[in-house]
């Protein structure tokens, strides 16, 4: 596995990896139990560092892991979604393709839930359909409602929490995404396939 | 059972303590006192684990009264502490009478003050700690007239009064801030403007973020950097061209460069930073 480190401050370094490396590097990482934080994103994994430990010693760290790093933990999600979203008309225009054929390919796919970050329980997931990329909208909403179904760029996710949002509203769910009160408060953790279903009204 | 009641608040208080670190994975922020250096200072001076829940007064003024006596401390950025008519001192404990009026009003320097109660408050941790997340919303929510807080019993040692420890809140109209060049330092064409200018501290800030005035910074292509893994006092700079300190309650993840990392020993003074302020970043060679 090639990667670069970089100082990331005294106290913290971040690894660079491949797309979708990423969870399963994190999940080694925090299998060593050397690190404070560790932080999977896009393609890098950012750790914190206990005092003392160098840059270099977190190269060493990683040559050290396996050379084929075992597949990422995770379960199978389903989340049903009622594609109504205020964006679909918009995104079926960019698009070209329709409602039908949008809601058809974003259903029909099974995701990688690559890495969390912007809220609790938001994870990013991979492998949405090349025709449904899209730039993010212009200008972010001031508030986008719990359990909207969202996609932008190479990426499709559900907001846990009402929030600020740029990103496409297609549908929604009622699954709850975030619950502090369950064992396991996300619903999606990173590593986990997912898949969306059509729910009718 | 003692307890603590708010008869009048205006402004914004939290409860906050060490936080709750290692959930990033899961987008947790670490959350916690900003200025983690007055709140253990506050702890300390009751005879309170470090750990113990504090207020966190975001140049907010504060009346409360105690069921029963209670001992008090307040550090960080400066008030005016009044209780039964009389001044007292903020940084050494106090001893406050059951059932008299305490007033801690914000002399408008700096941001942030911690009001420490021997024996903490009772409140159920949530992930491990009583802090609340101003991203996330957990926690217990910013304090209110009326709320009651029943007082813990986190006190552990004999407390330190009246010695006399600099808490060093910098509440200066102009800071150096130490900062180490961080890994996308490359990623815009003129970082070194960080350098050799001064920023000015916005009215747009929390406990999430902190933004900046000053000179743009660019990036030094359109491409769209992946999104990486943010910390407390990373500096990234915005499609604006302008940077953006993260506080303890930051996104866990971010998609814009992050060209620099405040140094850990200046966090305390970033917690302090107000609206107006000059910063000088200074390069870290630690």
């Amino acid at each position: 596995m090639t990667t670069r480190v970089l100082p990331y401050g005294p106290n913290a370094a971040l690894i660079e990896c491949a797309p979708g490396a990423a969870v399963q590097l994190g999940q080694a990482l925090i299998g060593t139990e050397r690190f404070g934080e560790v932080v999977p994103a896009e393609q890098s994994v950012l750790v914190t560092l206990p005092r003392g430990m160098t840059v270099e010693d977190v190269r060493g760290i990683i040559r050290s892991l396996p050379g084929e790093l075992p597949a990422a933990e995770g379960r199978d999600i389903e989340i049903p979604v009622i594609y109504s979203g205020p964006d679909l008309a918009l995104v079926a225009e960019s698009t070209g393709l329709g409602v039908e054929q949008d809601v058809a390919l974003h259903s029909g796919t099974t995701y990688f839930a690559a890495f969390a970050g912007f809220a609790p329980g938001y994870v990013y997931c991979t492998g949405l359909p090349r025709e449904l990329w899209l730039p993010r909208r212009p200008s972010p909403r001031t508030s986008v409602p719990a359990g909207s179904v969202a996609i932008a760029d190479a990426y499709t996710a559900v907001y846990p929490a009402s929030s600020p949002g740029g990103w496409h509203l297609i549908g929604v769910t009622d699954l709850t995404l975030f619950d502090l009160r369950r064992p396991e408060p996300a619903l999606i953790r990173p590593g986990d396939r997912v898949r969306f279903t059509v729910r009718t009204p | 059972m003692t307890a603590l009641r708010i008869d009048h608040i205006t402004g914004y208080a939290t409860l906050q303590d060490h936080g709750r670190p290692g959930f990033a994975h899961l987008s947790i922020p670490p959350s916690g006192a900003f200025d983690r250096a007055a709140h253990d200072f506050a702890n300390r001076l009751v005879g309170n684990n470090a750990d113990a829940a504090t207020i966190e007064l975001t140049r907010a003024t504060i009346q409360f009264t105690v069921d029963s006596e209670a001992m008090i401390a307040v550090t960080g950025a400066p008030n005016s502490i009044i209780i039964d008519g009389r001044q007292r001192e903020a940084q050494r404990a106090i001893l406050v009478p059951a059932g008299t009026p305490v007033l801690i009003a914000t002399q408008h320097l700096g941001m942030r003050s911690y009001l420490a109660v021997r024996g903490g408050f009772d409140i159920e941790p949530v992930m491990g700690s009583r802090a609340y997340d101003e991203l996330s919303r957990i926690g217990t929510p910013p304090l209110e007239a009326g709320q009651s807080l029943v007082i813990g019993t986190d006190a552990e040692t004999t407390p330190a009064v009246a010695r006399q420890v600099a808490s060093g809140a910098n509440v200066s109209p102009s800071v150096t801030l130490h900062i180490h060049k961080g890994p996308r330092w490359g990623f815009c064409d003129n970082s070194d403007a960080l350098l050799d200018n001064d920023y000015i501290v916005t009215a747009s800030l929390n406990r999430i973020g902190i933004r900046l005035s000053g000179p743009q910074i660019h990036w030094n292509s359109g491409e769209r950097l992946p999104s990486e893994g943010v910390l407390t006092g990373s500096i990234q700079i915005a499609a604006d061209g302008q940077p953006l300190i993260f506080g303890p309650d930051h996104p866990t993840t971010g998609g814009y460069p992050v060209i620099a990392v405040v140094d850990e020993r200046a966090l305390g003074t970033v917690a302090q930073l107000s609206p107006g302020t000059t910063i000088r970043f200074s390069q870290s060679h630690r």
